[in-house]
């Protein structure tokens, strides 16, 4: 059993495809995925904003 | 057209963080891979200086009669672009500390720029210290337009003058064929377009809030 997985190891190491060498592309993923977040938000946050000036220029 | 632009803010810039961050770089001696950071770094004053492009207009538009709208806008891309400087003297920091061996040396750029975010705090020092509106964002205006073109010297000519560690500077143009490679290119351009439009694209949120503000301290 260990030796199976020391096998799928060493052998996932030995043939590491060009993005994925070692897991660098893991860490791209994780910052485009934060940055999606972020910019969602400030999305969401200029829809708002627009309702708000909508609403102010229903009243006046 | 504003969904349009706000579509491109996001994709430029997120082209340039996973461009940046996959996309193969030229070999430099002492860089090495951290000159990815042109990508980040960089584009950081090129946003500042497109920021306060936009202050210094608005601030014109104040002397020419535009009212305290044009001068809440001058005031909120200062201060955007204040942020975007700030962000860029850190990251240049903590870059010099590993490549030049130090946070902070001795070099003309950064101490002019360093200058010149001083003259853009005392700026809103001078805003707080005014209680008339309209005093305020007349003479805050007539120093904006006097800090703009200082600023400006001070970090493109002065370090040109003398030997910067900057590259492009020392007598030389900035991001000629040695400096900047086409795959450096490729990335560094969307990113500065990315950078610029999301600085405008935060201020203009903020120049949203104001003017609402604004109508309900007038009504």
């Amino acid at each position: 059993m260990k030796n199976m997985l020391l096998n799928q190891i060493t052998k996932s190491a030995e043939q590491p495809d060009l993005f994925s060498a070692d897991k660098y592309n893991v860490v791209v993923a994780v910052i485009a995925i934060l940055f999606i977040g972020l910019f969602g938000y400030l999305f969401s946050l200029d829809k708002k904003l627009s309702k708000i000036e909508q609403k102010e220029e229903n009243k006046a | 057209m504003q969904k349009l632009r706000k579509v491109l803010t996001v994709f430029f810039v997120m082209y340039a963080i996973i461009a940046g961050l996959t996309l193969p770089v030229p070999q430099l001696p002492i860089l090495e891979q951290s000159i990815r950071n042109l990508y980040y770094h960089v584009p950081m004053w090129f946003g500042m200086i497109a920021l306060l492009i936009g202050s210094a207009y608005n601030a014109y538009q104040v002397l020419s009669g535009k009212g305290l709208m044009a001068d809440a806008k001058s005031n909120i891309y200062a201060r955007i672009g204040m942020l975007y400087g700030c962000i860029g003297i850190v990251t240049g920091m903590i870059w010099a500390k590993n490549t030049w061996g130090a946070y902070w040396v001795s070099d003309p750029k950064l101490n002019s720029a360093a200058i010149g975010m001083l003259m853009y705090a005392a700026y809103f020092v001078l805003r707080g210290s005014l209680e008339d509106d309209y005093q305020k964002a007349r003479i805050s205006a007539i120093y904006n337009l006097f800090c703009f073109p200082v600023f400006m010297v001070l970090i493109f000519v002065i370090p040109r003058l003398t030997d910067s560690l900057h590259p492009g500077n020392g007598g030389n143009p900035g991001f000629n064929q040695y400096d900047l490679d086409s795959r450096l290119r490729m990335v560094f351009y969307p990113a500065v377009i990315g950078w610029v439009l999301l600085g405008f694209w935060v201020s203009e949120i903020s120049i949203r809030i104001k003017t609402l503000e604004l109508k309900k301290w007038t009504k």
